[in-house]
């Protein structure tokens, strides 16, 4: 019995070996995290703090507010369109999680219509069309 | 620990073996498993600044990664634990269906026809390479109860192991 | 596994000769203030819903080859709605409840085809069937065990192989069905 378990702890050691994450899964991970930081517009908070506290701008703060505001509409589309891709990975994974679970429990009726009833269970009753 | 995006991608990368693993030998799928190991980085993204050191982080994410792979598993409803007379029984039909997956060795698939909790500690020894002690402390469960999982996967296994032959003899 | 193709099949044949009946809302057909008590006693639950919009959106991203057959089935639903809770211990649910659930299905619209009770409902199976001038334009599963309880509502036209297909590619040995309507195991 020993050797027996023996044996089968070092084929459990060998075979149980990490596997690698799917190509690009660490990518796809950093993408989703980003999604959790701060909105965008607070990054350019340093341009705000800068152009403020003096009566007057500069002509090159106003030139680089504009540019800002370029840049931040740029990534603001950037942004909407990760956005939807995000959220429609999550819809594709809702609708697959839904049709696991379906599946699941088609398995488990029909597992209940082909069990035996059991002499010890009160008079179960199976019916159908 | 520090949260930037560098250090971040970098704890990623180092990790990301082990974590889908845990979650591919808990739940046998693929899919769900990327699923799992994804929520578990972005949840580390949210704790990092709580864990002191690359040792708690391994920790962390081990433990996480079993939790809500056997999470998943529990919604899914996907009950595994069927008795090895029975697994005798299914065998012969899953040989036929090939409803295994070709990537996944014999161990592997074996491992997915034990009871979740089994299935979790079994992972924890043998693919992370934790003795029972450290198992107790991580999942949070009776050393006990470590040891009696230990034990009667092993024993489930090797009885399952035998029919395996017996059925892919027969044909 | 064979049977419940065959009681399906059965089914299918039985009610696409049926009257013609009146469509019906596309939500989960029993009030979401059950639903919500089942979640607060659940230890886990999964909930799901997605209503043709969300189909529509999901199936613009599933493109990959392992996607194909999900995608096919839900592009002409309305709507796949699933309720899924775990409890941590049994008696979390009532046959009063369950009877409740059963009523919305009452109606003329809906047919059950599969249908097992056992003593206080701790593992019943009912599959109804909801005809929709004289097409199948849904179905509804309720599969209760002692600490869990599953409902499922596929809104939109279902055929036996849509059935099979799920089955095949999400978790069961896949079914086929020959051409002289036999249903066979793969």
């Amino acid at each position: 019995m020993v050797e027996e378990f023996d044996e089968l702890e070092r084929e459990l050691r060998e075979q149980l070996q990490p596997r690698s994450a799917p190509p690009g899964f660490a990518a796809r991970v950093v993408a989703r995290a980003a999604e959790q930081q701060p909105d965008a517009a607070s990054r350019f908070a340093w341009l705000r703090g800068n152009s403020s506290g003096s009566g007057t701008r500069h002509p090159v703060w106003q030139w680089a507010t504009v540019a800002a505001a370029a840049v931040a509409m740029l990534l603001g589309g950037v942004e909407h369109q990760h956005q939807q891709r995000i959220e429609g990975e999550h819809a594709r994974a809702q609708v697959m999680l839904a049709l696991r679970i379906t599946a699941a429990t088609l398995k488990d009726v029909n597992e209940k219509i082909n069990q035996p009833v059991q002499a010890s269970q009160a008079p179960n009753t199976v019916e159908s069309r | 620990m520090d949260d930037s995006p560098q250090q971040f991608r970098e704890l990623v990368e180092q990790h990301q073996s082990r974590v889908y693993s845990i979650a591919l030998r808990i739940l046998g799928d693929t899919g769900a498993a990327e699923e799992v190991a994804q929520d578990v980085f972005l949840e580390l993204h949210r704790t990092l600044r709580r864990l002191e050191g690359e040792q708690h982080v391994s920790s962390w994410l081990r433990k996480v990664a079993c939790h809500r792979a056997t999470d998943a598993l529990r919604r899914r409803a996907a009950r595994a634990d069927m008795a090895a007379e029975e697994f005798c029984d299914e065998i012969a039909h899953q040989a036929e269906a090939q409803e295994f997956s070709p990537l996944m060795n014999r161990v592997e698939q074996l491992l997915l026809t034990l009871p979740a909790q089994q299935r979790a500690v079994m992972v924890m020894r043998y693919q992370e390479d934790l003795e029972p002690e450290d198992i107790a402390i991580e999942l949070g469960m009776p050393l006990a109860t470590v040891r009696s999982h230990l034990h009667r996967a092993l024993k489930l296994l090797r009885q399952k192991a035998q029919c395996t032959l017996k059925e892919y003899s027969r044909g | 596994m064979r049977r419940i193709w065959i009681y399906l099949l059965i089914g299918f044949s039985c009610l696409t000769a049926a009257l013609p009946a009146v469509a019906q809302s596309g939500e989960m057909p029993f009030p979401a203030s059950l639903q919500k008590e089942l979640a607060a006693r659940a230890s886990s639950y999964s909930e799901v819903t997605l209503d043709r919009k969300m189909l529509g959106f999901a199936s613009q991203f599933m493109n990959s080859q392992k996607d194909a057959e999900g995608k096919r089935i839900v592009a002409k639903l309305k709507g796949v709605y699933v309720r899924s809770y775990n409890f941590a211990k049994p008696g979390q649910y009532t046959l009063a409840e369950l009877a409740s659930i059963r009523q919305h299905f009452q109606g003329p619209d809906w047919t059950p085809i599969v249908k097992q009770r056992t003593q206080n409902a701790t593992d019943d199976s009912d599959i109804y069937m909801k005809m929709v001038n004289g097409q199948v334009e849904g179905m509804f599963i309720l599969n209760s065990q002692p600490k869990e309880l599953d409902f499922v509502y596929i809104d939109g036209p279902i055929r036996p192989q849509d059935l099979a297909d799920i089955s095949g590619n999400f978790g069961i040995p896949q079914v086929k069905t020959g051409q002289n309507g036999k249903v066979t195991h793969k």
